[in-house]
């Protein structure tokens, strides 16, 4: 039995299509991935499914039999329950009313007693593993509060759930844990759509694939009879390569060439990521990555080199930009010694989501004399630049008018870069360039990174994803604990090794 | 000795205290709901006054004191009224209703007591004696296991907090604000005929003086939450009931401290414990935005 089908429905806002004639189908008791790229219209298809955007025209059937959703209230009383990117859950409030809340069990009183009872049993039917009900959930992890979100829908009885980008917030472990009770809800006869656009994830764990592109099924597939190359050719439209095709610039005499950066011995501590006695140099016309499970030092590496001034109290040892001294500096005074930066996480510390791209893109630069004259910003300027920056990385939509909070994680990333680019830097920061990217943009991005390095600057990458370090680098430093555990050089760049030196053990 | 700590410092501060508590715990369930309520003076000021005039021309307390909620009602819903359906902003919407709530009583009771602000003196055996005070003991537990034990505690606390969570299990935040409001209306409205026919035996103008900001306060201090509200209240009614003990007292030399100087004490405590307490509060994350 088929628990959901799609039968050429369409949705459009204003004169934009969001979904065209879309249709496929989703068995019952199968989880189903429903991927494509940002802005392909999946999460669209599952607001329609879910109520909260009704279709214009097509017809969507549960358990073969058609209805019609017009609200989200109306979807949960089917059966159809979804955990959102960004949770549905109040922090100071408990876990246990958090999962109640509009299904309380008593008729004026809560009934806490008997919900916990009834939530202690679907744990354990389902095999998740939770026993922290009267905690208020801003104490719970990013996976906990996922856990209490899937109980909810379980507690309402939901017979499909859609997962919207589950993993875009998890760690490795995590990500783990969550398709263990992914599955064992499967067997359980819950029906799982996933939203997503990491191919290895969905191989890994779906039944099958459906693809979107630009709105429109592109095709379903069986896990088992397809691949990452199949489906990155049906989410991009074009053969998609997973590694760096283009050329790379030979430096003659690197050992000779005098360093961009050199950091010796630095020290920083009483921070809850500190580091201990750091020693790298960073020559001109090099990628030297920065590798190791996340909370090894990495961060407060990036903020230390990008923002010394934050950490001036607990400071030691060396840090020189082009032989200057900059311990202690502002961030301001580095990008004015020719540093660029792409911080951890674009959303917090690299764009402002309710200004426009032009604004975006001014960020940090409105001082520069290219942008603004006697006190006043020249935004015909900004403007213009902002226009050509869209062209050259294909920023999409391309209108600089567009809100940075509107656009895809992909696009956003390529304002970020080209705005790091754009006052030519020599040394560049750059922190998970494709995180939450995805394949067409990471294909652009790292084409951009490699480009630079070929042009002579100096490129420190920090990443989480060592297939994407092994592909750009010429050097990386493992992280472990806070200091440089290994360095490993181009090309003798062993997973296996690397992943060792990253758990702590040798090579 | 313990009977007199209680007739003269227990006993009075709970009645003092009485009016903030009503306006305090009104306040809470609004701003609990998601909706700022800095009417919270206008609305006592209204209901202080009606219930003056209904109490002295039906000779019955209990009529003023559903008057009084009436009044205090309808300013509230006149305010949701403005925020809710018509998105005003709250601050400003709630400063007008403030000072659209001060010009009622002088205009009426130029008109049916050819007086600039004040109502006839009502009859000591019109008064309440205490029936308030119990009131105030029904309402604060009512609130308490309201707030903690009911749905209806849950969905408001919610609306306040995540209303796009509320929203998404089927329940409409709109809805759950406009009771926070009412309560508000109905409990100031309450507070505010406490002023005038229990603490007193006459609405004269501007009785509330400050009361409804210091309520407002309270809440702040208690952080939202019911029982910890009424505990600064009562903080709040003891400097209240200090400064008029203290009123013509010599504390040192041979004059006794300026009155003005005394009057101040309740509003300066507040301001001190406001930025003492400041830090740590953390207000309903929903307050005053949309739904």
């Amino acid at each position: 039995m088929n628990a959901i089908e799609f039968r050429k429905v369409t949705k459009k806002f204003g004169g934009f299509t969001a979904n065209r004639d879309l249709s496929f189908t989703v068995k019952k008791g199968s989880i189903h991935g429903l991927i494509g790229e940002n802005g392909a219209g999946k999460s669209t298809a599952m607001k329609v499914l879910f109520g909260i955007h009704p279709a214009d025209s097509g017809e969507i059937l549960i358990e073969d039999r058609v209805v019609r959703i017009t609200n989200p209230v109306h979807a949960m009383r089917m059966g159809i329950g979804m955990v959102h990117q960004h949770f549905m859950l109040a922090g100071p409030e408990t876990v246990l009313d958090n999962i109640i809340l509009g299904h309380e069990p008593g008729r004026v009183f809560v009934g806490r007693a008997r919900a916990e009872a009834e939530l202690r049993a679907i744990a354990k039917t389902y095999g998740l593993d939770f026993d922290r009900w009267d905690r208020p959930v801003s104490e719970l992890s990013v996976g906990e509060q996922q856990r209490v979100e899937i109980l909810k829908l379980l507690y309402q009885k939901s017979k499909v759930l859609i997962l919207d980008e589950p993993t875009a917030v998890l760690t490795p472990q995590e990500v783990k844990d969550l398709f263990g009770n992914l599955v064992r809800l499967k067997e359980e006869g819950k029906t799982i759509i996933l939203i997503s656009h990491k191919l290895k994830e969905v191989l890994g764990y779906c039944d099958e694939i459906t693809v979107i592109r630009r709105g429109e099924t592109v095709g379903s597939r069986k896990a088992s009879e397809t691949d990452d190359s199949e489906l990155a050719r049906m989410m991009v439209g074009r053969d998609v390569s997973f590694t760096y095709q283009g050329e790379r610039k030979v430096f003659a005499n690197m050992s000779d060439a005098k360093p961009v950066v050199r950091v010796s011995r630095l020290s920083i501590t009483s921070t809850t990521e500190p580091l201990r006695e750091v020693s790298f140099e960073l020559k001109p016309g090099e990628i030297l990555g920065v590798a190791g499970v996340q909370g090894n030092g990495q961060s407060t590496l990036l903020r230390a080199l990008s923002h010394p001034s934050l950490h001036a109290k607990n400071w030691s040892g060396e840090y020189l930009l082009n032989g200057r001294d900059q311990s202690g500096s502002d961030p301001i005074v580095l990008r004015n010694a020719g540093v660029g930066l792409v911080p951890e996480d674009r959303l917090s510390e690299g764009l402002l989501l309710n200004q426009d791209m032009t604004e975006n893109f001014l960020l940090g630069q409105h001082e520069d004399p290219r942008y603004s004259k006697g006190g006043f910003l020249l935004r015909t300027k900004a403007r213009a630049v902002t226009e050509s920056k869209i062209k050259e990385f294909d920023i999409r939509p391309p209108y600089p008018t567009v809100w940075t909070g509107r656009m895809s994680g992909g696009n956003q990333q390529k304002l970020v870069i080209a705005r790091a680019l754009d006052p030519g830097p020599s040394v560049l920061y750059v922190a998970h360039p494709t995180r939450g990217v995805d394949v067409g943009a990471i294909e652009k991005i790292h084409d951009a990174i490699v480009q630079e390095r070929n042009r002579g600057k100096a490129i420190l990458l920090f990443s989480s994803e060592l297939d994407e370090l092994m592909d750009l680098c010429d050097r990386m430093l493992v992280f472990y604990n806070g200091g440089i555990r290994a360095e490993f050089a181009r090309p003798d760049f062993d997973p296996w090794a690397i992943g060792r030196v990253m758990g702590g053990g040798d090579r | 000795m313990l009977e007199t700590l209680f007739s003269n410092w227990i006993l009075p501060t709970l009645r003092v205290s009485t009016p903030l508590i009503f306006a305090a715990l009104g306040g809470m369930w609004c701003e609990r709901s998601g909706v700022i309520q800095i009417g919270l003076e206008g609305i006592m000021l209204v209901g202080a006054f009606f219930a003056a005039v209904v109490t002295h021309s039906t000779q019955s307390p209990w009529w003023g004191l559903v008057a009084g909620m009436l009044a205090g009602l309808m300013l509230s819903l006149g305010y949701g009224f403005t925020v809710l359906k018509l998105k005003a902003n709250q601050i400003v919407s709630g400063t007008a209703f403030n000072l659209f709530a001060m010009g009622i009583p002088p205009f009426l009771s130029m008109i049916w007591f050819d007086s600039t602000g004040s109502t006839p003196v009502i009859p000591g055996e019109s008064l309440f004696r205490s029936a308030p005070l119990f009131l105030m003991g029904a309402v604060v537990i009512a609130s308490a296991i309201l707030y903690h034990h009911t749905k209806f505690g849950l969905r408001i606390r919610f609306a306040g907090e995540h209303p796009k969570a509320l929203e998404s299990s089927g329940i409409s935040v709109r809805g759950k604000r406009w009771q926070g409001i009412a309560l508000s209306g109905l409990l100031a409205g309450l507070g505010g005929a406490t002023l005038s026919i229990y603490l007193a035996s006459s609405f004269s103008r501007n009785m509330s003086s400050g009361r409804g900001f210091i309520a407002l306060a309270a809440v702040i201090l208690g952080r939202w939450l019911p029982l910890q509200t009424v505990t600064a209240c009562l903080l709040f009614g003891l400097t209240e009931l200090a400064q008029i003990r203290l009123q013509g007292v010599v504390l040192w030399g041979d004059q006794a401290v300026p009155v003005q100087w005394i009057q101040i004490l309740p509003y300066l405590i507040t301001i001190l414990v406001l930025a003492l307490a400041m830090g740590r509060t953390r207000a309903p994350k929903g307050l005053g935005g949309g739904e």
